[in-house]
């Protein structure tokens, strides 16, 4: 069902539904050209809010399970008690009302290519002229023997997607024994925001260094290093007496064994690569990440890992009219970030509006200019362009901030990344 | 060819304390490319800077409604690190000077208004 203007007025009143949907009421004919959306993440919300900006007379419907988002950029703050779940969530008022989006409550299941319709779980055939897919990643369990989305839903979080698994984690750490031990799993690439298990590692410390001041957290890293490592590594230096037999954190790359491989849920341990056998009193493992499983279910992978994409306008290499954004694609040099997901989507916008219109699309670039932080004095960025060059994706720039501990230019950074946090959700949710 | 890169860089910037896995490519690189136009760079600015440059209660400035010539000088000076800032200098160094131009064709076009007060098109 679309939000008619009546249905507008019988809610807020007459000039209010003129200004909160801000598109002419004739505005969603039966005959307008239909975008349908699956996933109401960065990604898919951001397709939304942009395509209407760019055309008033579309019809938009977004597909989606879930009646709020929790926003994962920030919330491994929930961590240490700096924000709350619930100031991380967000609704889909402002996408139904102001940018007139029809948004389904519903879970889309399967792509019919040729009829151009997607069905949802509940058994409604919802037709397309466009369709964008945005589900966000999906997890490899088994990548570590033993682990299950089962035991991720238990006792053994990964808490990979904001929610109730980010506060029973946080229930966990902050409740184990006096001198207990966190171990956390972290990935190899890619995976989604690369230095967010080391943000993670930081703000657990904080927490516990103030309450449980000799317990101890291990990171167990697939991957040789990771991003800002030096900038990690000095704080923790600094704060924690990293690379000291005291450290509160420390830090096991993969060259040196960090490898988890299977996980013994009774006796709370986990194996490593090299065999040995480490017991914990909190287990966090971030699993190996893949597609959404509706992409393998539609046969967007294509028999891969990832759904492979046209690099210039994010097209399927299965259907035309089927286009995939953010973390589910395989995009190559991209990192898998919310940011470049909602960059990939306002051009995807204007894809489409050249197609419905008939002119040139014109030609993209994409930015990734986020934030990450060690702590609550301790601030990084990182700048990252994309071009589309030579039927390729391009990497111009990737800069980090500089590594110091300069106070001043650190607690900018600090409140450079919260800016950042707001405006960005306000950027796709408003 | 992370090579090329790097020699690049040192020809072109030759300061700044770079990490080890830091890489940029002089924009020139791409002046032969179709023209990005100013509202697809814009739109890249959002998630500081607000939807359409828009947001009028935070830290970051707004660039909606900004004077073309104050957004093209604040720019090629971010870009030529005349005048040193923690993010906009790297930000900034990404474009060609007719991309600069384009964005502020953008941003000054666009009322100098909270995007809650905006309309959509």
């Amino acid at each position: 069902m679309l939000l008619t203007r009546r249905d507008l007025i019988k809610l807020f009143g007459a000039s209010a539904a003129t200004a909160a949907l801000g598109v002419s009421p004739k505005a969603f004919s039966a005959s307008a050209p239909h975008l349908v959306i699956v996933g109401g993440g960065v990604g898919g919300t951001a397709t939304a809010k942009y395509m209407r900006m760019l055309d008033p007379s579309i019809r938009i419907t977004l597909i989606e399970p879930n009646r709020e988002y929790v926003f994962c950029p920030g919330s491994n703050e929930v961590l240490n008690d700096e924000v709350t779940l619930a100031e991380q969530t967000v609704t889909y008022d402002s996408i139904r009302n102001r940018y007139g989006v029809n948004v389904v409550l519903d879970k889309a299941t399967a792509i019919d290519y040729d009829k151009k319709t997607v069905r949802t779980a509940k058994g409604e055939r919802i037709a397309y002229d466009w369709l964008v897919v945005s589900p966000g990643p999906d997890f490899v369990f088994d990548a570590v023997e033993g682990y299950s989305r089962e035991l991720a839903e238990g006792d053994f979080p990964h808490a990979w997607k904001a929610g109730p698994q980010t506060l029973k984690l946080k229930k966990l750490y902050q409740g184990m024994r006096t001198g207990g031990v966190v171990v956390i799993s972290a990935p190899p690439m890619p995976y989604r925001c690369p230095p967010a298990p080391y943000e993670r590692a930081s703000f657990m410390a904080e927490w516990l260094k103030e309450h449980n001041p000799t317990a101890k957290i291990l990171i167990l890293d697939s991957k040789p290093d990771f991003i800002f490592q030096p900038h990690y590594e000095t704080y923790w230096k600094e704060k924690f007496g990293y690379g000291t037999d005291n450290a509160m954190i420390e830090w096991v790359g993969e060259h040196n064994g960090g490898k988890v491989v299977s996980l013994d849920p009774n006796t709370r341990s986990v194996k490593t690569a090299d065999g040995e056998t480490i017991k914990a009193d909190v287990i966090n493992i971030i699993p190996v990440h893949k597609a959404g499983k509706f992409a393998f279910d539609t046969g967007l992978t294509m028999g891969k890992q990832w759904v492979p994409i046209n690099p210039f306008d994010f097209r399927s290499k299965v259907d035309k009219n089927v286009f995939v954004i953010g973390d589910t694609t395989e995009a190559d040099p991209m990192v898998k970030t919310g940011y470049l997901a909602s960059n990939q989507a306002k051009w995807v916008a204007q894809v489409i509006l050249a197609e419905m219109t008939g002119k040139d699309p014109g030609y993209p670039l994409w930015t990734n200019n986020c934030v990450a932080m060690a702590g609550e004095d301790f601030g990084m960025t990182i700048t990252d362009t994309f071009r589309y060059h030579d039927g390729k994706i391009e990497l111009q720039e990737t800069i980090q901030s500089p590594v110091n501990l300069n106070p001043h230019l650190n607690a900018e950074r600090v409140a450079i990344a919260r800016n950042w946090q707001r405006t960005f959700r306000r950027d796709i949710f408003e | 060819m992370k090579r090329i890169l790097l020699l690049n860089l040192l020809l072109t910037i030759g300061l700044n304390a770079w990490a080890e896995s830091d890489i940029f490519i002089p924009p020139e690189r791409y002046a032969k490319d179709p023209a990005v136009s100013g509202r697809v760079l814009g739109d890249n600015c959002s998630a500081c800077h607000g939807t359409r440059g828009a947001v009028f209660d935070e830290s970051m400035p707004p660039l909606a409604g900004m004077d073309r010539d104050t957004f093209i000088k604040l720019m090629k000076d971010f870009k030529n690190e005349v005048r040193p800032t923690i993010v906009m200098n790297d930000v900034a160094k990404a474009y060609t000077d007719e991309e600069i131009e384009r964005m502020a064709d953008y941003f000054s076009s666009i009322p100098a208004l909270p995007w809650k007060k905006q309309t959509l098109h």
